[in-house]
């Protein structure tokens, strides 16, 4: 008889264990799903595509970056304040993070004004703010079309290129994950800590 | 009378502003000046400071001038949803008794046609002028906005280098300079 109490008790103990063993998994799957997919807003999911533009030592695609993390900003190397102070958020964000991550992070700067911003000149201007920051460009049609799909809005002044223009131009700094897909906008006034905790992020998740 | 002294304060602020001293009218004062430090092949710069009026009168800020720009201008840098523009401004009140602060992605001084690089830490300086007739010469402190430091993996401080670059980026701008027609 004392056998079939103990029995008892240590069944309702195997059972009580299980029962821990069941909530910590379903806990664990869904804290491992929730890192496996950040939440992406479904605004992004018609952003984006893979581009061809040029730099200093050739044409560079998205697709070059299949399985890093890259940052994608639009604007001009004349830009005096809002260029500079994006730039510097991505230049910063990426120097903070470990540097065996660094080097899956890149970033690219796409210039609006081909008139005055040279491959040659965009590399020197891009590296100023991180080494692994491309400075590019292309011709006014390839921008239209990249433009077109990435839904930046810009506006160049049709004036000569000694004439000090300014241009006007979407201010988004885009995340783009390892499969090639914006996941996250940031502007000039992120700080740079916000963007590094997100490359880190999706640079840890399998999407 | 009036006329005399009108006169001879113009002749005073002609003849102090030719040996760059101040004409500053009193209580109208500039503090906390910087400018963005461009990258060396960049020949336009953001400034940005604070406009303090403890007058009792309005008082316009009308015209920037430098020896180190083509150009001077005020502008603002305009937000239209994500939109970025920057529009030139003419003039900018400082109302009395009152400060206006020129900030990132807001009003800026923006220097046009740099005669040359900025270093990190240098003093450049500028003159402000004013409705009043009065002229202020502002320091503007140059500012490396890239982080210097950071901590590696194995928690260990490292340094950034940010001068690495720089002798292939000043060659640059000898040649841009070399071949530029202005």
């Amino acid at each position: 008889m004392p056998n079939l109490i103990q029995l008892a008790r240590s069944n309702k103990s195997l059972t009580l264990i299980l029962l821990i063993a069941l909530i910590s998994a379903i806990i664990g799957l869904i804290i491992s799903q929730q890192q496996r997919n950040p939440p992406v807003p479904e605004y992004l999911n018609t952003i984006g595509g893979n581009f061809t533009v040029i730099s200093a030592d050739g044409n560079v695609s998205l697709s070059d970056f299949a399985n890093d993390i890259v940052l994608i900003y639009f604007g001009y190397a004349h830009c005096p304040d809002v260029c500079p102070m994006a730039l510097t958020q991505i230049g910063n964000a990426m120097h903070s993070l470990p540097e065996s991550l660094q080097k899956h992070m890149h970033g690219i700067f796409i210039s609006l004004d081909p008139r005055r911003d040279t491959p040659v000149s965009l590399s020197d201007y891009a590296h100023f703010f991180g080494p692994n920051i491309i400075g590019t460009t292309a011709d006014a049609d390839t921008l239209s079309q990249i433009a077109y799909s990435w839904r930046v809005d810009y506006a160049v002044p049709d004036a000569a290129a000694d004439s000090h223009y300014t241009v006007e131009h979407s201010n988004f700094i885009y995340l783009v994950n390892k499969q090639g897909r914006v996941v996250s906008l940031f502007d000039e006034r992120t700080q740079a800590k916000e963007i590094a905790d997100a490359m880190a992020l999706w640079f840890n998740t399998n999407e | 009378m009036h006329k005399h002294i009108g006169i001879f304060s113009s002749v005073c602020c002609l003849t102090l502003t030719v040996f760059s001293f101040d004409c500053a009218a009193e209580g109208l004062t500039v503090k906390n000046g910087w400018v963005r430090m461009p990258p060396p092949v960049s020949d336009s710069a953001a400034a940005y400071l604070e406009l303090h009026n403890e007058t009792s009168a309005d008082v316009y800020l009308t015209a920037i001038t430098s020896d180190d720009a083509d150009m001077v201008m005020l502008h603002q840098t305009q937000h239209d949803q994500h939109l970025t523009s920057m529009v030139e401004i003419s003039n900018m009140l400082i109302p009395a008794n009152s400060d206006v602060n020129l900030l990132p992605g807001k009003h800026h001084i923006m220097l046009s046609g740099l005669h040359r690089t900025f270093s990190a830490n240098e003093q450049i300086f500028i003159q402000l002028h004013f409705s009043d007739g009065s002229t202020q010469q502002a320091m503007l402190e140059v500012r490396d906005p890239r982080i210097q430091t950071s901590v590696d993996d194995s928690g260990t401080l490292k340094v950034r280098d940010v001068t690495s670059t720089l002798p292939a980026m000043h060659d640059h701008m000898q040649h841009m300079h070399m071949g530029d027609s202005r």
